[in-house]
């Protein structure tokens, strides 16, 4: 068993002590000082997107940097950016459970609620975008004044379809993997407050053999739905700039490419909310080292992917012999916003290289210094795409170059501060890992080791 | 005030034996469904294997997702050609009314997410779960480091054999639990007394 680091020697009630000790801990508790330094830091900058919202709806859309000629600029690139770090929370849960990776229960329902919590934060942006947010619910099929629908021919209308049902069973995949570790807490919660909450989540769960015969059945297919809806919607997303005549859109990689690097964004992601909360809530037990290591061996295999793609948009544009594709390219490597394409391959192409060396790969100052560096990168991928295509498209006369304004730096850190928010108010009030699927996972390779 | 005599509640007995790994789970539930025990099986975590031992049949829950999934492929494709091509027929981009392959993600979407919520209800219906804060359990421990069988006591099996065995095959603790006679039950324990 020692030789195997996947099993540390612990007893189930120790895995319950340990995983639910966050929860029952007392909420001002030396042990919680460094979650509450940190909640109060994400909770201020989370105050800037009311700050934003709210002054956006005085103002109106003017106080952006988007206008007539960029008119897709923060709102979409960060749109398409939170969109991305929720497809990997997916990835780990269902496609990996899918693979029967059982190294997935460290990691899955962390990022399971990362896909949650971002994918709710990208929701807002095309709601802003809209410019009217309050007839936003045009978008679904409800006829308007004159009686007419939604164009279902439209990408945009698809992308309402596919962000909907994702965001719906994502939410669920998440609820429905901790009934049975509510059911825990509600047995072990003293407080009759605790105990009422929690068994209201917990919906009666008994955990007799029939309720996990059909509790199984209806995980795997969860997983069986949410993987294809998860490549399904972030191919719409990318199709949706795939189908316009934009330069630097038009292209046929966009879906693979799009999947590839939200994945790779997403574990980025991944990294930044575990590294430091494995230590924080004192869980290096179940999130191991190995584990992070095998998210950088993904994202190393998916970074190269994405590395791939950016040479391959070089060379069909060159091979395409289309003025303004060719154009277009040379215009991001050398044009007045090179430096947001540079530092994008710095980020997402150069850091990346240093996942080949195993020291590396386990070392935790490194993985957090490349999750926040591939952050970045993926943020200005989609910079580069949405904004350097429109700021220099087939008219001259149409040039020009977009600026960032204050209130859009506001609404991007304010929705970073909503998301760490919302993960460690989660790490509080739910178990961070799977306590059932732990337990099955570590005690049944110990009985396999005895 | 009568002076009949008050006739006794119907009580009844539960006899639960803890096991604390898998293995002495698993050969005990086996044994007891081979000795027509009656009773039910409480798990901390998912065991491989108990299906087999307790003979139960494979969940059938995938059928009414695949038939959520399947009516919302064809609601969402029959609500798109319905509105594009019957109702508001509309040239867009030049293309014809009747654009099949641009309402496939649509159709797609709206099936799955069919599908996703059928199979979180289904899996209610098939559990019995439903927000209930306070449900009958036998031992807190069932959920946390405790494999749990709880026998019913009844006809030829009273409380001391069905402790033996199942201090026989393995419990790690036993313990008779005795359930609060409910209003039902004492009616029908009355009425049996009278009759």
């Amino acid at each position: 068993m020692m030789n195997d680091p996947h099993v540390p020697p612990v007893t189930a009630t120790q895995i319950t002590d340990e995983i639910l000790a966050p929860i029952f801990r007392p909420f001002f508790s030396r042990a919680a000082i460094p979650w509450f330094m940190a909640f109060l830091t994400v909770a201020g900058m989370a105050g800037l997107l009311f700050l934003g919202v709210a002054m956006y709806i005085i103002e109106g859309y003017g106080i952006f940097g988007a206008g007539p000629v960029v008119n897709w600029a923060n709102d979409i690139a960060s749109y398409i950016f939170w969109i991305g770090i929720a497809v990997a929370g997916t990835l780990v849960s269902s496609v990996l459970f899918l693979f029967r990776q059982r190294w997935r229960t460290g990691i899955n329902r962390a990022t399971e609620a990362m896909t949650v919590f971002a994918i709710n934060i990208a929701g807002i942006y095309p709601l802003i975008h809209t410019g009217r947010p309050w007839v936003d619910f045009w978008l679904i099929p409800y006829p308007n004044d004159l009686n007419l629908f939604p164009q279902f021919k439209s990408p945009i209308i698809w992308d309402v379809f596919a962000i909907t049902g994702y965001a719906t069973t994502s939410v669920l995949f998440f609820y429905f993997g901790l009934i049975p570790d509510f059911a825990t807490v509600r047995d072990r919660a003293k407080h009759p407050i605790q105990k009422l909450v929690y068994g209201m989540l917990a919906m009666g769960w008994k955990g007799t053999a029939s309720d996990w015969r059909h509790y199984e059945r209806a995980y795997t297919q969860f997983a069986w739905v949410a993987t294809p809806l998860v490549i399904g919607m972030h191919s719409t997303i990318a199709t949706l700039l795939a189908v316009s005549h934009v330069p630097g859109w038009h292209a046929t990689v966009f879906p693979p490419y799009f999947v590839s690097g939200a994945i790779y964004g997403g574990l980025a992601m991944a990294l930044v909310l575990l590294v430091p909360i494995r230590s924080m809530l004192k869980l290096q037990r179940f999130i191991t080292v190995d584990h992070l290591e095998n998210l950088a061996k993904i994202m190393l295999g998916v970074g190269m992917i994405v590395f791939y793609v950016y040479v391959m948009e070089f060379f069909v544009a060159w091979y395409s012999e289309s003025t303004f594709e060719r154009d277009q390219f040379m215009y991001r490597i050398c044009g007045a916003h090179a430096w947001s394409f540079w530092l994008m391959v710095f980020c997402n192409v150069v850091i990346l290289q240093l996942f080949w060396f195993k020291a590396l790969r386990r070392n935790l100052a490194v993985l957090m210094l490349v999750g926040l560096l591939v952050n970045v990168g993926m943020w200005f991928e989609r910079f580069n795409i949405i904004v350097l295509s429109l700021e220099h498209d087939h008219l001259p006369a149409n040039w020009t170059y977009y600026s960032f304004t204050l209130w859009d730096a506001i609404l991007l850190t304010g929705s970073f501060g909503m998301f760490f928010t919302q993960f460690l108010l989660f790490c509080r009030v739910a178990p961070v890992v799977s306590i059932a699927e732990t337990k099955a996972n570590l005690l049944r390779a110990e009985a396999h080791h005895e | 005030m009568s002076d009949a005599v008050s006739p006794a509640p119907v009580v009844t007995a539960t006899v639960i034996g803890h096991f604390a790994t898998e293995a002495g789970f698993v050969a005990a539930a086996k044994a007891s469904k081979e000795a027509g025990l009656h009773g039910e099986y409480y798990l901390p975590w998912p065991v491989h294997g108990i299906e087999a031992a307790l003979g139960l049949e494979r969940s059938l829950i995938g059928r009414p997702v695949l038939g959520a999934i399947a009516f919302g492929c064809a609601a969402a494709f029959g609500m798109q050609y319905g509105l594009q091509v019957v109702d508001w027929p509309v040239i867009y981009s030049g293309k014809p009314y009747f654009t099949w392959q641009l309402w496939v993600v649509v159709t797609l979407e709206t099936g799955l997410l069919l599908g996703a919520v059928t199979n979180l209800l289904a899996c209610f219906h098939a559990c019995r779960l439903f927000p209930n804060p306070t449900p009958a359990i036998v031992s807190p421990r069932h959920s946390d480091d405790r494999f749990g069988i709880a026998l019913t006591a009844g006809g030829d099996r009273d409380e001391e054999s069905l402790l033996s065995w199942l201090k026989a095959h393995g419990a790690d603790a036993v313990e008779v639990q005795r359930s609060k006679p409910s209003p039902a039950a004492a009616s029908v324990g009355e009425e049996h007394a009278h009759a």
